[in-house]
């Protein structure tokens, strides 16, 4: 029979296994309790950083010229999915196409993405089924598809910018992306339970450009009509501020790749003629030559160190004044061998040229100018007309900006300011002043010279009738890479100062490889006109009208424009055109009117400025409507509500500067 | 025969299997509540089916006696192993033990695990074999028979690829040896090649082992062709356990035991289980996440959630609290087991109670450090709380048995007392 010792080792083993097991567990559950504690959360918690919203890139009157949108990315999981009916009604209900949806529904594929991005309203009937996963994608919309594209440059999928400002300024667009926690459990799914707090992140920053935007528009249409006319292979505008050094417009354009590419910074180009006055510049500032000095131009033709230059317009002597006027080329030569090769050279970095502006555009050229040493004998002749060296445009209009405002070579502003979500200004551009070019007298004198060369000069094409224009063309024989100079290939370039005498606008256009007459008195000065006479008509042109009153000519006779339309019909855009003649300045009596036009549209702006009637946007393109809500003094957010539905509904009367929701669903 | 039996039962013991078994399919239910909705939130209705079959059976058992069982012994056992064999024809995996057979499968449905029957029909075979000699064996070769009738079982359930309950029977097999009153130094013997089998890893082990067996043999002074045999065991299972490493072992089972020494070393795949496992009894802390509220389990961080770890579950969402009165209350099984075990009328009696406690002690023991990375990880259920009909009803049929033999034994069968 049993030993009854073997009940006791039998009661202390069971004893000493129970101790095992309790000691094991008071072990892993309260000594080891918070690593295993942290283990576990590290285990279901995934940090994610939910993209913020980029801030938008907007004009100098804070009219989008780029903003984001919250789409989403849509992916099947075939085989998790239990009815392929619903699934397949609510992809094409998103507007998925058919033959994804086809995809989507075949339990023999593992996994789809879905190509097409869908606004969150669209996608949510589908979003809630079993098996589809979305991911939050954000869309950039350049509203200006045209030039203005190429300046602020592109985003990519993975919401960075990465070209243009959208690079350039991307720490300051892309905003804090914030740190959240996802709960997740084993398979990855994200959890709503038990939730962890997320530190939502700061959206970006809005980007205020100098850029009028109605400029811009007017600078395009004004280029590429020319370019086309022309026959040229493209053509640059830069339109400055030369106060501030403020960008206005910068329009690019060529035949090769359109208007999508920001050349008036990045393609230098040799200016010919328009270097002349800096020359004169230097000259007049080391006290070497004045303005009234007279030199032998041999009758338009001199041979220097073996090379033979001539003239356009001969004549057996000239001023330094009408050196200028008339572009004489054996004038210049002859009065820049009085500069030293340090002198010449220094006249021309000082202004600018060789060394990059300091836009925030990544990318920009430097363009070039070889110092003294790397000189060869006709390189000072060379350098006087405008040879052997390469500017971009915006240098070039940078340097006549310092004639125009008294001397002064002054950093561009691109970036006016740049302002958090919430309004406040955390950043505006002050004016910034390189160096001092030339005193105000030697200022003065040069635009004195550029009136005349306007007046009765080369350049009497870009002339108005009702103010004072001064201006310089230069015609440069073009060069290919490899191939010298082209035969019969000219860049026409025209930069003129508007008004003359205190002028609001630098506007340099240039034309490169107009076919037939490829003076720039005849190519690049009328299209400056042009432009000029665009903006002149343009309700909100970055001009000052009272001091451009003071500065009319009496003599000339004008249409009074305060009452008119806000943008000359020739240059209204072909999408706006609409929306631009149904604007008009109502009576001054401050009422708000409705101006039925033969479109089913009424946009009515109260020229007081405090009322507006929201327009009936229905079947209007997302960029006509935004541009008619802007015009018409409102704030535009998008929604995913169908396209053209408004929100305050259309015929609301609301006060200029709400917040209008535009659909821009299916 | 007619035996006196005592009309009060041995209530502790019913109290105590009750409270597990309510405690069990408390977790079950808490199991199933996960954040993404699975099969296992149904399961607790029918584990709570499962009991009033399995209480339905423990009293039907209970009312057949000890001579009855004795003489049943034989045909159950006769009986087990022929649905045992039967596996290899109608044998199907089920969930994590997907590969193996141990499922009795009849027309598409699976009707149970027989393993689990088997451990009971072994235990009552094992008691009358041991029972039917008036001194405990001695000598090693006194023990084939108890060897028979564990191993032939042993090895069908094996072949059916259940590793986990075939350690049980050799837990069944020693414990019942022992409280036969086996000498000490036979069963050390006896354990000699499973010793040489693990000791072989390292062969200065496996040497001192040897040495120390030489000793023990000498002592032991045995039939020359006994201490031969014994030596020679030894030697062989030196030799083939490296190639049983090699060759014989899943690559999962050779995965489980590296892990039980670093669950580290392999924390995604092998060491997964172990290491979520202490995750969720380590997080559970003092009094536990709350009931339900394990976000390991939650989560479906924790594997077989609602099976073989579903102690962790106790330790997640009830803490150490939790984990120490599971215990407590398997201890007083235990104890209380081992009373009726000591207190039983006659050999048969006593050895049925102290093999069907060693069953559950085995179970409890191997499944518990499991949990806690003190064993390697077999799948081996938990009594009273893991999913899963057949072993519920085993258990129950074993609280049955010992409610009878207790009832017929010495002693007031409700005194709380060990």
């Amino acid at each position: 029979m049993l030993r009854r010792s073997r009940t006791g080792v039998i009661h202390l083993a069971l004893i000493a296994f129970a101790i095992a097991l309790v000691a094991r567990a008071a072990y892993v559950g309260l000594w080891e309790g918070r690593t295993w504690a942290a283990h576990a959360a590290r285990e279901h918690q995934t940090a994610v950083a939910p993209a913020a919203a980029r801030g938008p890139i907007l004009d100098a009157a804070g009219r989008p010229l780029a903003i984001s949108r919250s789409l989403v990315h849509l992916a099947v999981a075939p085989g998790e999915i239990h009815d392929r009916a619903v699934l397949s009604r609510a992809l094409t209900r998103a507007g998925v196409d058919a033959p994804w949806v086809r995809l989507a529904t075949d339990p023999h594929r593992r996994w789809i993405d879905l190509p097409t991005r869908v606004l969150p309203g669209d996608a949510a009937a589908a979003a809630a089924i079993r098996g589809v996963y979305v991911t939050p994608v954000a869309e950039r919309i350049a509203l200006d598809p045209g030039g203005v594209a190429a300046i602020t440059g592109h985003v990519g999928p993975g919401g960075n910018g990465i070209d243009g400002l959208e690079a350039g300024l991307d720490s300051v667009l892309r905003g804090d992306p914030g740190s959240g926690v996802v709960l997740h459990d084993a398979l990855g799914r994200p959890l709503e339970s038990p939730s962890a707090p997320a530190s939502n992140g700061r959206a970006g920053d809005a980007v205020v450009l100098t850029i009028n935007d109605a400029l811009q528009e007017i600078c395009e249409r004004a280029l590429a009509d020319a370019v086309l006319r022309m026959g040229a292979s493209g053509g640059d505008v830069v339109v400055l501020d030369p106060h501030d050094g403020a960008i206005l417009a910068l329009a690019s354009r060529r035949r090769t790749f359109g208007g999508d590419a920001a050349t008036t910074l990045t393609e230098p180009y040799e200016p010919g003629s328009t270097m002349k006055p800096f020359i004169a510049a230097g000259l007049l500032g080391h006290d070497l030559v004045a303005p009234a000095d007279v030199v032998d131009t041999h009758l338009g033709k001199l041979t220097i160190n073996g090379r033979t230059i001539t003239d356009e317009h001969r004549q057996a002597s000239m001023t330094l004044r009408d050196v200028i006027r008339l572009s004489s080329n054996v004038g210049i030569a002859q009065f820049s061998e009085r500069l030293s090769p340090r002198q010449e050279y220094e006249a021309l970095r000082d202004a600018g040229f060789g060394s990059p502006t300091g836009v925030p555009f990544p990318g920009e050229a430097a363009g070039t100018l070889p110092d003294p040493p790397h000189w060869s004998k006709q390189t000072p002749v060379s350098l006087a007309i405008g040879y052997e060296v390469a500017v971009t445009p915006l240098q070039m209009a940078l340097a006549y900006a310092a004639i125009a405002n008294g001397g002064e070579l002054l950093e561009p502003v691109l970036v006016r300011e740049i302002r958090r979500p919430d309004g406040s200004v955390v950043y505006r551009r002050q004016r910034r002043v390189v160096r001092r070019l030339m005193t105000v007298e030697i200022a003065r004198q040069l635009r004195e010279m550029l009136i005349a060369t306007v007046a009765n000069g080369t350049a009497s094409e870009a002339d108005l009738p009702s103010y004072i224009v001064a201006g310089k063309t230069g015609t440069a024989r073009r060069t290919e890479y490899g191939a010298g100079y082209g035969r019969n290939e000219y860049n026409a370039s025209f930069v003129g100062l508007f008004p003359g005498r205190d002028p609001q606008y630098v506007i340099l256009v240039k034309l490169d490889d107009p076919s037939g007459s490829y003076y720039a008195a005849k190519t690049a000065a009328p299209l400056f006109k042009v432009i000029l006479e665009s903006a002149l008509a343009a309700r909100d042109a970055s001009l000052d009208r009272a001091v451009l009153a003071a500065d009319r000519r009496p003599s000339a006779t004008v249409p009074d424009e305060g009452t008119s339309l806000s943008v000359a019909p020739a240059v209204a855009p072909a999408d706006t055109a609409g929306v631009l003649d149904s604007i008009r300045t109502a009576s001054a009596t401050g009422q708000s009117t409705v101006v039925p036009v033969d479109r089913p549209l009424a946009v009515a702006v109260r020229a007081a400025q405090t009322t507006v009637v929201v327009p009936d946007l229905r079947g209007w393109t997302l960029r006509a409507a935004v541009h008619a809500l802007h015009r018409a003094g409102l704030e535009v957010q998008l929604t995913t509500a169908p396209r053209g539905t408004t929100d305050p509904a259309p015929g609301t009367t609301v006060r200029t500067g709400t917040v209008v929701r535009l659909g821009d669903g299916a | 025969m007619r035996v006196e039996r005592k009309a009060i039962p041995d209530f502790p013991l019913a109290a105590v299997a009750l409270l597990l078994s309510v405690y069990g399919i408390l977790m079950v239910y808490s199991a199933g509540q996960t954040d993404v909705p699975t099969v296992v939130a149904r399961l607790y209705k029918s584990q709570i089916i499962w009991l009033g079959v399995s209480l339905v059976g423990a009293f039907a058992i209970s009312r057949a006696s000890v001579r009855f069982l004795e003489w049943a012994a034989w045909p159950a056992y006769l009986g087990t192993l022929v649905v045992l064999a039967s596996l290899f024809v109608l044998g199907s995996g089920a969930g994590d033990a997907a590969s193996s057979k141990s499922w009795l499968t009849i027309g598409g449905h699976r009707i149970g695990q027989p393993s689990e029957l088997a451990k009971i029909t072994v235990v009552l075979m094992l008691a009358r074999v041991l029972a039917s000699v008036r001194e405990p064996p001695k000598l090693l070769v006194e023990l084939w028979r108890p060897a028979v009738v564990v191993g032939v079982p042993m090895v069908l359930i094996l072949a059916a690829g259940d590793l986990g309950s075939s350690i049980v029977f050799v837990g069944i097999l020693f414990a019942m040896l022992f409280w036969a009153g086996v000498p000490w130094l036979t069963l050390v013997l006896l354990a000699s090649p499973i010793v040489s089998l693990i000791g072989a890893s390292s062969t200065w082990v496996w040497g001192a082992w040897f040495f120390l067996l030489i000793v023990l043999v000498w002592r032991y002074r045995p039939y020359l062709i006994e201490g031969i045999g014994v030596v020679l065991a030894n030697v062989f299972m030196g030799i083939i356990a490296p190639i049983i490493w090699d060759h014989k072992l899943k690559a999962y089972q050779r995965q489980r035991l590296l892990v039980f020494l670093d669950p580290s070393s392999d924390p995604r795949a092998s060491g997964y289980h172990v290491i979520q496992s202490q995750v969720a009894i380590g997080s559970g802390g003092w009094l536990g996440k709350g009931f339900t509220m394990g976000t390991q389990k939650r989560l479906a961080f924790l594997p077989a959630q609602h099976t073989d770890f579903i102690f962790s579950v106790v330790g997640e969402e009830l803490g150490f609290i939790g984990v120490a009165l599971a215990l407590s209350l398997f201890l007083v099984l235990f104890l209380r087991s081992v009373r009726i075990a000591t207190r039983a009328n006659d050999s048969f009696s006593s050895l049925v109670a102290f093999g069907l406690a060693a069953s559950w002690f085995v179970h409890v023991g191997e499944n518990v450090g499991m949990t806690l990375n003190l064993m390697p990880i077999t799948g081996i259920p938990l009594p009273f709380f893991s999913y899963g009909g057949s072993f519920m009803l085993a258990s129950w049929l074993a609280v049955g048995i010992l409610l009878r033999i207790s009832s017929e034994g010495r002693g007031r069968a409700d005194t709380l007392a060990i």
